[in-house]
């Protein structure tokens, strides 16, 4: 009995957060600046201030990893549930991840009905990643997100050693 | 940011002067008599010895403004390999020659004489004093054995007997012109040559290490040679199509591996295994190393390796830290040493980890792959994404072409260790 209600307890206890959980950042936040930074580090768009040139951009993408990897895995453990799915495309317009989402749908070979898949592509119009990005560029650098990057960087920073 | 003329300058000689030029006296003096060392030590031979002192000095200041303007440009790993870093290391062996053999002298003549009203012992505090007195670039380029000489020139103030800055410049132009300034210059050159050729040869050794050789990050690789890498697997799914898409074009890659991930599925890692592939460790469960404890370090790292190599049945000879976290921490690089492994990173990021198209995968990598320096290096691929298992084939085709060669990395690495004069090869 003791042990049933022991096991029963033992169920609810939740995994401890890895400090760097996207619980900190909403996952939009942390998918447009991780779309930002791939942009500068493929050069296809300008550096910003505080991303000044590729190396950086390198860097803070190496930062960001560990908290895109727990959205990605989130969101993917949710592409079994159409439900989940539909919630996640009405929403997307909101945090500019319908790209995104729309990526993740397509690696995971997820067919979408006709009336969800006209939703996405709507969404997707109405708010488009250039205009989302665009907003990115300005925000960035003063924003929360950067300040928490710049400060856990060292830990994934690596100066390659003089021959 | 260009650096004044003067100013670089400066810094070479205090460089020198603070122990980039280590000099000893008391190492290499040569059992000589004193007739020679008379000889030697004569005042024309002094003064040629010094003229020599300042063409190397003048030859380096060309190649430091040289140096300099390359630096804004290029990228830390090529900044050591050019020319012209190469040259001023090999002026400053020359230099450091000329300086050791005249302070030797001095040294030997001065303890001769010592209870005589010779004067020869101070022969070369006098041609110094007396050639640093020609200009202030002379006395600039003296500095350094004027202060191992102590009363060359004292603390008093040097009457420069070249004062314009047309003077100055119209003697450096004849010094740039004379027969012995084209000797000595391509002297330098040839010699530099020889310090590339050894510095390839000798180098470029790994070993497990927290210092610099106990960390690979593919730009050292030989021209042509590529390692492929994929983090995270195994997984079946995707991990098998990798795989074969290997075999089906004869080709090695090493797969950096989760114990926590072989243990789910030990068949699939035994597999990829047994076709040939290379394995090595990237932790047990993948967490960010620089956040963990001490005893966990252990764990992910030491325990990672360990059951590892007992369920694949193979050598473990590298590690790679999750995320790329810690490679400059030196507790970590240190546990990664500690247990025999050699450090891996990448110079090829392909971001496979983001969801996105695998054309844009691979346009990226095409990129990155045409920016390194000897079209060389370790790409970084994770085999648990579909869009890998298309993305990654592409690239397999292109290795394929214009005589790129690619092996695991205990290939490339152990070959170079050897010295082999291809590495990698077909």
């Amino acid at each position: 009995m003791i042990a049933l209600i022991f096991l029963a307890s033992c169920s609810n206890i939740k995994a401890p957060l890895n400090p760097n959980t996207s619980k900190d950042f909403s996952q939009g936040e942390v998918i447009l600046a991780t779309q930002l930074l791939t942009k500068i580090f493929d050069q296809e768009m300008a550096p910003i201030q505080c991303v000044p040139d590729i190396d950086e951009a390198a860097l803070l993408l190496r930062t960001i990893n560990p908290r895109m990897e727990i959205i990605q895995d989130d969101i993917e453990a949710s592409l079994d549930d159409p439900k989940e799915i539909k919630k996640m495309i009405e929403s997307c317009e909101k945090s500019c991840t319908c790209d995104f989402i729309d990526d993740l749908l397509r690696e995971h070979l997820v067919v979408l009905d006709k009336e969800l898949r006209k939703s996405l592509e709507k969404r997707e119009k109405q708010k488009d990643l250039k205009s989302c990005l665009n907003f990115a560029k300005e925000t960035f650098c003063s924003g929360d997100l950067y300040k928490q990057l710049e400060r856990e960087k060292v830990d994934f920073s690596y100066e390659e050693e003089n021959p | 940011m260009k650096r004044p003329h003067v100013f670089s300058l400066i810094i070479f000689v205090f460089m020198a002067s603070c122990g980039l030029f280590k000099t000893s006296t008391s190492g290499n003096i040569r059992n000589i008599s004193s007739i020679e060392v008379e000889q030697e030590f004569s005042p024309q031979v002094i003064e040629e010895k010094l003229h020599h002192l300042f063409i190397y000095y003048l030859i380096a200041q060309r190649e430091l403004d040289q140096f300099d303007k390359k630096i804004t440009d290029s990228k830390i790993e090529e900044i050591y390999s050019q020319s012209e870093y190469l040259k001023l290391q090999t002026i400053r062996t020359q230099v450091e020659e000329i300086e050791n053999h005249l302070l030797e002298l001095h040294d030997q003549v001065s303890k001769t004489h010592k209870n005589s009203n010779q004067k020869s012992g101070t022969l070369l505090n006098i041609k110094v004093k007396e050639f640093s007195e020609h200009s202030s670039l002379h006395a600039l380029f003296m500095e350094n054995i004027s202060n191992r000489l102590f009363e060359a020139n004292g603390n008093k103030k040097l009457n420069f007997k070249m004062k314009s800055r047309r003077e100055i410049s119209k003697y450096i132009k004849s010094v740039e012109e004379s027969s012995l300034y084209q000797v000595l210059d391509k002297n330098i050159e040839h010699l530099s040559f020889m310090l590339e050729g050894s510095r390839s040869a000798d180098d470029k050794k790994f070993y497990p290490s927290s210092a610099s050789a106990g960390n690979i990050t593919g730009n050292e690789f030989p021209s042509k040679v590529w390692s492929l890498t994929f983090d995270d697997g195994p997984k079946r799914q995707t991990s098998e199509i990798i795989v074969n898409e290997l075999k089906k074009r004869n080709l090695k890659a090493t797969f950096f591996q989760l114990t926590q991930q072989v243990k789910k599925d030990p068949e699939m890692a035994k597999e990829i295994h047994d076709s040939g592939m290379e394995i090595a460790s990237h932790s047990y469960t993948h967490p960010q190393l620089t956040k963990v404890s001490s005893s966990e370090l252990d764990f992910e790292i030491g325990v990672a390796s360990a059951e590892l190599k007992s369920i694949v049945n193979a050598d473990i000879h590298f590690f790679r830290l999750p995320y790329g976290a810690g490679v400059s921490n030196p507790t970590i690089r240190e546990k990664v040493a500690g247990e025999n492994l050699i450090h891996v990173f990448w110079n090829i990021d392909t971001l496979d980890w983001m969801a996105q198209e695998p054309e844009k995968i691979v346009e990226r990598t095409i990129q990155l792959m045409k920016k390194t320096q000897r079209d060389s290096g370790i790409i970084l691929f994770h085999d648990i994404h579909r869009r890998t298992t298309l993305a990654a084939p592409v690239i397999m085709d292109l290795l394929l072409q214009e005589n790129r060669r690619v092996c695991t990395l205990h290939e490339i690495v152990s070959q170079m260790n050897e010295g082999n004069e291809t590495v990698c090869a077909k």
